[in-house]
């Protein structure tokens, strides 16, 4: 066509979201309201400070300025994640999103343009914060440097938790549903897991802005201010012991927030292509779990390996040691480890799982082919294969931690006997293979409910019965329905296999578990080889009458 | 223009599209008739590119749509039923979106966008809000958009609904327009009587499949001989349809409002009979013609029910 041009001079979809989120009128009220309590909490905090002769020009305006950044956070981080989802999920809602995707605009363009599109308001309340900024910056004498510095990590944490938004907006269903679901998925993502960096497990807390927050900003702040360094997270902001070597916390969180940013990216890339796709491809769910492996690896090395590291984490935990350090530190680790890696197989089994429906489909379209299966990256292929890769790096990674901690030769003088690092294999293996045939027979909202009730109740009654009825071991047997509980005691069990160095032998488990750990961690590991084996053949004959029924539904009707 | 191959499009346990196989020629414009549920929006969709079909392969110009997405929506307008708008941007706002999403340069974009709006009759509403048009003005500024790149294909699902009657002589007149310049258009309806002035041939599918397609007047003369008439009188028309009841060949006789109807199982000279002796024995006999049959007696003939 004689009229098209190569590139389009500005991104249609933002300059749509500046028209529609920034007309004036819109545009004088938010930004009244903006600038009235931007102006509120500047002058509020500088005249108190000042007036009050609680701080000099400089401190108060450093204060001012801290203030502002929340400030910005709110608006850019919540509204902003808000404004993305619910525009996301409304548009797609009335059929809208089907024009944009009609367009031959390149699905990263229509991706850019929404991420930025959407909440163009929000940038434009913030940019009105920044003149705050900037004079505060001036009485407060803040390093150019150091700012440009803080705001570099400031948007690319805003674009993860917009990204964040977008993929709610796509998976999700409603708008209302959208905005629950981004906001959920903040919390946990951004407020929640981060804290997980209290035992070691460092890289959540790097999706954030605290670390950079507290460590460029926070720390110009005088001590009588901010209270000592170690209360007021400065701390956090220091080089990343990631394997054997120290990543610069810049370079770190970007690295933290760019693997974030294309995981989710090639969910909203694979949605945008096709609306019924599932959230996952079977190579991009691997390489995702791959991701997540590598990044709680790279954690768990450091805290082995380095001394230093080990003391930021574990500091107190091996007060008595003598300056050495504490066997049970390697349980919690392992612990910490293990669930999230099964929370993350979880969510990636679920959601690369097909539904009946989609096997069907898969079926008759590689029969229409000529293919006698269908291709493995496939949303109707089976989860299976996807599971055991996923299992191998799993059983991969636990090998090499614990032959880590056994080269260290700072936890034990003998590791744990092969037989318990078997049985510990046997019962990963097993819930891998029960998890996956059975989410795979029952589909999704079935195995949703059965896993609560068949799991959760287990469990509550595991803890009731050994919090008040001291009835652990009975506990411990009941509480094996619970796959979670059956890890848990594996890597009990497993450690206590292991020879001691001198000194007090520690409690991996509990005393009166400490005799019956061996049996009930081998009943449940053989519990869930048969358990696995059994969903597997169920999910077997499953897969059997669904390609027979997509073959039964071939058949051609008359020319036309 | 459009070769369409054994598609099938599968929600869940429902076949929408069962194995459907048609071709559309360059400049045809055809109308995807059915009722509810029959399966027309979603093999349009599955044309837009929008859905991907269980199986089958569909080709337009030439392009596979699957494997050339971006050059094939280039060439494709789509027009969605109850087509949505965004509201809170101004109508030229609107074009001016999909104008630069399809890479007009700016003075083809400022140029076509008020063609455009010329085309639908939008003029008056040119700096309104999306979202304060009517549901009928919402139809035309989507029509708008969807001829805002100069399609070659026009793919319009349901373009009718909301429209008010002038609106609808007036899209009628303009898809004649656009017929006439060459574009390959699929329109789906289940409004017959709109179909029948410009559509150039027909697909009709029932439970997903497609009962019958191709030209209009060829499915007409392969249907059977059976032909019908029209007689207008100035009075009652109780004595020519006394008299037509009585006649070889006739059947079906009934009385309208100004006349009667009948068919006529033979040719022209019988026709010629039926006539003469009307006229001869029926006084005020004003008008006699044989009905042009439509797609609607199509459908009525082939038994395709739940057609409004």
């Amino acid at each position: 066509m004689s009229t098209m041009m190569t590139i389009p001079r500005i991104n249609p979809l933002l300059l749509k979201g500046l028209r529609a989120r920034v007309r004036l009128k819109h545009a004088l009220s938010w930004g009244v309201v903006t600038l009235t309590v931007t102006a509120f909490v500047a002058l509020m905090t500088y005249m108190t400070m000042t007036e009050q002769e609680l701080a000099s020009p400089q401190d108060a305006a450093k204060s001012v300025l801290l203030g502002i950044v929340i400030i910005q956070a709110i608006v850019l981080m919540m509204f902003g994640t808000g404004a993305v989802a619910s525009g996301v999920a409304s548009e797609r809602e009335e059929g809208l999103l089907d024009y944009v995707r009609m367009t031959p605009m390149s699905p990263t363009s229509k991706i850019l343009g929404y991420l930025f599109g959407l909440p163009a308001r929000e940038y434009m309340l913030f940019a009105l914060t920044m003149p705050f900024v900037v004079v505060a910056a001036i009485i407060g004498e803040f390093s150019v440097l150091t700012l440009l510095h803080f705001y570099a990590v400031f948007f690319t944490s805003v674009w993860v938790y917009h990204m964040t938004g977008m993929v709610a907006g796509v998976i999700s269903h409603k708008p209302r549903l959208a905005s629950m679901m981004s906001m959920g998925l903040v919390v946990v993502l951004y407020f929640a897991l981060p804290n997980l960096s209290l035992v070691g497990i460092t890289f959540f807390e790097f999706l954030t802005i605290r670390p950079t927050l507290f460590g460029l900003l926070w720390q110009e702040l005088p001590e009588s201010m901010r209270g000592p360094a170690a209360a007021s997270g400065i701390d956090s902001f220091r080089d990343v012991p990631f394997f054997s070597g120290m990543a610069h916390p810049t370079l770190y969180t970007l690295l933290v927030q760019g693997f974030m940013l294309a995981v989710m990216f090639s969910v909203v890339h694979r949605r945008w292509r096709d609306q019924a796709s599932h959230t996952f491809s079977k190579a991009g769910a691997l390489a995702t779990f791959a991701g997540v492996l590598v990044f709680l690896l790279g954690s768990v090395w450091a805290i082995v390996v380095n001394d230093e590291a080990y003391r930021q984490v574990f500091g107190a935990m091996s007060g008595g040691m003598g300056g050495g350090r504490n066997p049970e530190t390697v349980e919690l680790l392992l612990i910490i480890a293990v669930m999230i890696v099964g929370a993350t197989f979880l969510l990636l089994v679920s959601s690369t799982t097909p539904s009946r429906h989609t096997a069907v489909e898969g079926w008759r379209r590689a029969r229409k082919l000529g293919r006698s299966r269908i291709g493995l990256n496939a949303d109707g292929a089976s989860s299976l294969p996807l599971t055991l890769a996923m299992v191998l790096l799993t059983l991969g990674g636990g090998a090499l931690v614990l032959w880590l901690v056994g080269r260290q030769g700072e936890y034990y003088a003998r590791g744990p006997s092969a037989g318990s690092m078997l049985v510990m294999a046997f019962g990963i293996v097993g819930i891998a293979l029960f998890v996956q045939g059975m989410r795979e027979r029952l589909g999704f909202l079935v195995f949703g409910v059965a896993a609560f009730l068949f799991w959760m109740i287990p469990f509550f009654a595991m803890m009731i019965m050994m919090a008040a009825f001291d009835a652990y071991v009975a506990g411990a047997y009941v509480g094996l329905a619970c796959p979670p509980v059956l890890l848990v005691f594996s890597i009990g069990q497993m450690l206590e296999t292991t020879t001691p160095l001198a000194g007090p032998a520690p409690d991996y488990l509990p005393p009166s578990l400490a005799s019956s750990a061996g049996a009930i961690t081998l009943v449940g590991a053989i519990g869930y080889a048969i358990a696995g084996a059994l969903a597997q053949v169920a999910r077997a004959a499953n897969w059997r009458s669904v390609r027979s029924g997509a073959g039964g539904t071939l058949s051609r009707p008359e020319a036309m | 223009m459009i070769e369409i191959r054994d598609i099938r499009v599968d929600y869940g346990d429902v076949t929408a599209v069962s194995d459907v196989t048609l071709s559309i020629a360059p400049g045809e414009v055809l109308g995807l008739i059915g009722p509810n549920g029959a399966g027309k929006t979603s093999l349009i969709s599955v044309l837009a590119t929008l859905r991907e079909p269980t199986y089958g392969d569909v080709r337009i110009a030439g392009l596979d749509i699957f494997e050339d997405r971006a050059a094939v929506r280039r060439i494709i307008g789509y027009m969605p039923d109850l087509a949505p708008v965004y509201k809170d941007l101004r109508c030229w706002e609107f074009l001016d979106l999909f104008a630069r999403a399809y890479s007009l340069s700016r003075r083809d974009r400022l140029a076509r966008i008020d063609a455009c709006i010329e085309t639908v009759s939008l003029e008056s509403k040119r700096n309104a809000m999306a979202g304060t048009l009517s549901r009928g003005m919402t139809q035309r500024l989507v029509l708008a958009k969807t001829l805002l790149h100069d399609p070659t294909v026009l793919l319009l699902d349901e373009p009718a609904s909301g429209l008010d009657p002038i609106a609808r002589v007036d899209l009628r007149k303009l898809l004649i327009r656009l017929g006439d310049e060459g574009k390959t258009i699929v329109i789906s309806s289940h409004i017959l009587q709109e179909l029948d002035e410009f559509c150039t041939s027909v697909a009709i599918m029932e439970k997903g499949r497609l009962v019958l397609g191709g030209a209009i007047d060829e499915i007409i003369a392969s249907l059977n001989q059976i032909r019908r008439f029209s007689v207008e009188t100035l009075a009652s028309p109780d004595a020519a349809v006394t008299l037509l009841a009585s006649l070889d060949g006739v059947s079906e006789v009934r009385a309208i409002e100004c006349g009667c109807e009948f068919t006529l199982d033979a040719g022209d000279e019988r026709a010629a009979e039926v006539l003469a002796r009307l006229v001869g024995e029926c006084a005020g006999v004003k008008a006699f013609y044989e009905r042009r049959r439509g797609v609607e007696d199509v459908m009525m003939e082939i038994g395709a029910s739940e057609v409004s």
